[in-house]
Parts: structure tokens; sequence; C-alpha cells
């Protein structure tokens, strides 16, 4: 009953919040060493961030997208931590192996 | 600068954990806070109950007694408000204090190279209190920011996600 009462938005981040997290990490990892540099590295880890979060939560964790709001409510969630997680990762990595 | 650069992450993480654990110690673990809460928890339960009791009425003493019950949940969720923001206040003093101190250490000092070109007003952060043209350079705060963002939403999330496991547990 509770968790009927919830809305959409209440059952994403229990299942979307680490993913992302993991991903920036190793998206970071990779740009650092290749290195992918500019706007281009930006660009590349939204893209790859939010189409690979929407197929795993969809395909893996078989949760219906629209249940919890669609790919904008998705890809959304918990952007700014994994971007900031991505940006440390990327800049540390790339300051290590290329400056 | 690899250095510089882990140590600015060390120096984010202990302080979001030690803001995190005076957050918790000066509210969250205080029997006012708790008693406001489960005060909270029962008023929003009440009134829950009361709306699906009544579902769609006409009647006006009802949706008066209704309305008592909502302000009285508001002004709850009022005081609560108010407890945290003075605490967090303090915190926010001390960690500001903090953070002029770390600023005034790495003045001047190129801490990270970034592998992009910083735009117009990202350039301010990124090279604040830096010499010297190459805007891919970058200084102290702009790193410190990007670790704090970082470390304290996950410290949050965890923090949170447990105390829902506690409370449904």
């Amino acid at each position: 009953m509770a968790n009927s009462q919830k809305s959409p938005k209440h059952k994403i981040p229990k299942i979307q919040f680490s993913f992302p997290q993991v991903l920036s990490l190793f998206v970071g990892l990779i740009f650092g060493f290749t290195p992918m540099t500019g706007i281009l590295g930006i660009i590349s880890y939204v893209i790859i961030s939010s189409v690979v979060a929407q197929h795993y939560v969809v395909k893996f964790q078989k949760v219906d997208e629209e249940e919890v709001g669609g790919f904008w409510e998705l890809s959304k969630e918990g952007f700014g931590a994994a971007f900031a997680t991505y940006m440390v990762t990327w800049i540390t990595v790339y300051t290590s192996t290329h400056a | 600068m690899l250095a510089d650069c882990l140590l600015i992450i060390a120096i984010a993480f202990g302080t979001a954990l030690a803001g995190e654990g005076i957050t918790w110690l000066l509210v969250y673990r205080s029997d006012q806070y708790k008693r406001l809460k489960a005060d909270m928890d029962k008023k929003t339960k009440k009134l829950e109950k009361k709306k699906q009791e009544v579902g769609d009425t006409n009647d006006k003493n009802v949706k008066k007694k209704l309305e008592r019950e909502e302000e009285r949940l508001k002004a709850t969720n009022r005081d609560m408000s108010m407890f945290k923001m003075k605490s967090m206040f303090a915190i926010g003093l001390a960690f500001t204090a903090l953070l002029s101190t770390f600023n005034s250490i790495f003045e001047g000092r190129v801490v990270a190279k970034l592998p992009f070109y910083p735009i117009g007003f990202i350039q301010g952060l990124s090279h604040r209190n830096l010499t010297g043209d190459d805007m891919t350079d970058c200084s102290f705060i702009f790193l410190y920011i990007l670790c704090t963002m970082t470390v304290r939403q996950n410290l949050q999330k965890r923090s949170s996600n447990s105390m829902v496991q506690e409370n449904s547990g």
C-alpha cells in the first residue's frame, strides 16, 4: 500500500544512483587515459551515461521506463553527482598521465 | 601535480565526512529532532488515513477539520526545518572558514591540468588566483567544488538510504 502511494520519482533513487556513479568512474578513467579532450569529452559522456544507464535500468533491472517517469526522469536522476564523479576522474587521470 | 589532486580529493572527502558526521551529531541524533520526526510521521499517517476515510466529501465540517490537521502538519514541518537550518548554518560557517584556509594554502598553485578549455564564467573558478594565460590550468577551488559535489551527494544518498532502511526495517 505504501509503495503504491509513492510517486514514480520515488522509485528511481533506489534503482538508479550507484550505477551512474560506477559508470562515470569507468568512463572518466578511459577518457583520461585515451585521452579524450575538449567539449567532445563532455558531450560523449552525457550521451554514454544517459543511454547506458537507461539500457541498464530497462533491460537488466526489468523496470518499466514509463513507470519511473520516462527517459528524461531516468537520465536526470543523480546526474549532478555522476557528472562531478566523471569530471574528477577525468581530470585526475588526465593530469597524472598527460600533464 | 597528481599529489595535489589526490590531496584535494582527500580533503574534500574528509570535510564532507566531517560535515555529515557533525550534522548527524547535532541534528539527526538529537532528541528534539527525533521527537519532531516522530510527531511528523504520526501526523502524516493520521492525515492520510483521514483523507482515505473521508474520500470526496462536501461536508464543510470535515473539510475544516482536515485543513486544521494539514496546518498542524505544516507547523511541525516548519519547526523541523528551522531546527535543521540552525545547525546547518553553524556547520556551513565553520566549513566556509575551513575552505578559505585551504584556499590560501593552495593560492597560486596549479593543482591539475584540465582536459578541456573552460568557457567564460567557469574560467573564473577554474583559473582563480592563478597567474599565466593557460586556461587549462586548474585551481584548487574548482577541483574542490567538484570533489565535494560527488562525495557529499554520495554520502547523503547512502545515509538517507540507510535511514529509510532503518525506518522500514
